[in-house]
């Protein structure tokens, strides 16, 4: 469908569906494990963002990417004018976020996940933040060519949020 | 989720011949293996024959699609494809299951029905017990990811052509690897 039809959706208590490319992707139930991940780097991404004033962190709010695609990631970080200019009362967002941070629950398909993914890069996106807890890795997505695998003994950290930097083994003790 | 069945390779082996159902070991955790789709089987068969043809002719080794390897205790996998250089290819006993050793090169096409988290782990598990490179195609976003190491992906697009110092002279466009799926 597209992604006006899909804005007119009635409000499903704890909305499970995203829409990608025009078509309907059920979301999974989070985990304790999701949840908490999400949870400790939102926390942590926001102390940030208030100490250095760059912009906001959204958790598992819509945006609006482009005609046909309505995407929630686990968490968003919007930058600059993005976050100044949003109106904080109105979803989807109609813009796309400067982060996406996607937390891969173990029900989730690779399919989808390369597809949001690519998704998010093509409506600009500036980086994509793929965390697998399975494996305890992260992978940064800076375009549909450049990815940087980080591993439990590394720190997570971009140019986009200067001075902020987590260690892997942070992100996982959750 | 689905209850998870862990036991040990040896344990695994034992298991009676299955006819319908594939199964393979990722950690000692029994993974389902669905059911290929037309577009991925294309896709396996165009290029294992390619790859065949192209080992055959310098006498570099195999390329063998849809055999189980043993690559840990607790590991037994089934790549799409395997590529063994001639060393490896002549040490192996070709009448026995599973192939002792790690393919030189595996290749696996990401299906509609394969989790993300397997995915990642077995491309994780194939580095970790010696494989050189994995590539992971995926059909869906047409793109071909070479993994060297753990650290280390490139990521091919339509517009450009897979090859590997591994198999020197040998190149397949990207293109040409999804041709097949599309729709009339």
């Amino acid at each position: 469908m597209s992604g006006a039809a899909f804005d007119q959706l009635p409000y499903e208590e704890g909305r499970r569906w995203e829409l990608v490319q025009g078509e309907m992707i059920a979301v999974s139930s989070a985990t304790l494990e999701h949840q908490g991940i999400v949870l400790d780097l939102g926390a942590n991404l926001r102390q940030y963002l208030r100490r250095e004033p760059r912009g906001g962190v959204a958790l598992d709010v819509e945006f609006a990417l482009s005609d046909d695609n309505r995407l929630r990631p686990d968490l968003a970080i919007l930058l600059g004018e993005h976050w100044t200019s949003v109106d904080r009362k109105k979803v989807p967002i109609p813009l796309a976020p400067d982060i996406a941070v996607e937390v891969q629950s173990p029900s989730a398909r690779a399919n989808d996940i390369m597809r949001k993914i690519r998704t998010y890069l093509a409506a600009g996106v500036q980086e994509v933040w793929q965390v697998a807890p399975e494996f305890q890795t992260v992978l940064i997505y800076r375009g549909a060519k450049s990815i940087t695998v980080l591993e439990i003994g590394d720190s997570l950290s971009t140019l986009l949020l200067p001075g902020w930097e987590l260690p892997l083994r942070e992100i996982f003790t959750a | 989720m689905a209850t998870t069945t862990t036991m040990t390779g040896a344990a695994f082996d034992q298991l009676p011949f299955d006819k319908f159902h594939r199964w393979e070991l990722l950690h000692g955790e029994l993974i389902a293996v669905p059911a290929k789709t037309p577009r991925h089987q294309i896709i396996v068969g165009m290029l294992s024959a390619d790859l065949y043809e192209y080992l055959r002719q310098n006498g570099g080794g195999i390329a063998v699609w849809g055999c189980e390897y043993a690559l840990g205790e607790d590991d037994r996998l089934t790549p799409d494809v395997g590529i063994l250089f001639r060393e490896k290819w002549e040490s192996v006993d070709r009448n026995k299951t599973p192939i002792p050793l790690p393919p030189d090169i595996a290749v696996e096409v990401i299906d509609p029905g394969d989790l993300a988290e397997y995915s990642l782990r077995k491309i994780w598990t194939y580095l970790g017990s010696g494989v050189k490179e994995v590539w992971q195609i995926v059909p869906e976003i047409e793109i071909v990811m070479i993994y060297r190491g753990v650290k280390s992906v490139t990521v091919l697009d339509v517009a450009e052509s897979l090859s590997t110092p591994l198999l020197p002279g040998w190149e397949i466009s990207v293109r040409q690897i999804f041709s097949a799926r599309r729709q009339p």
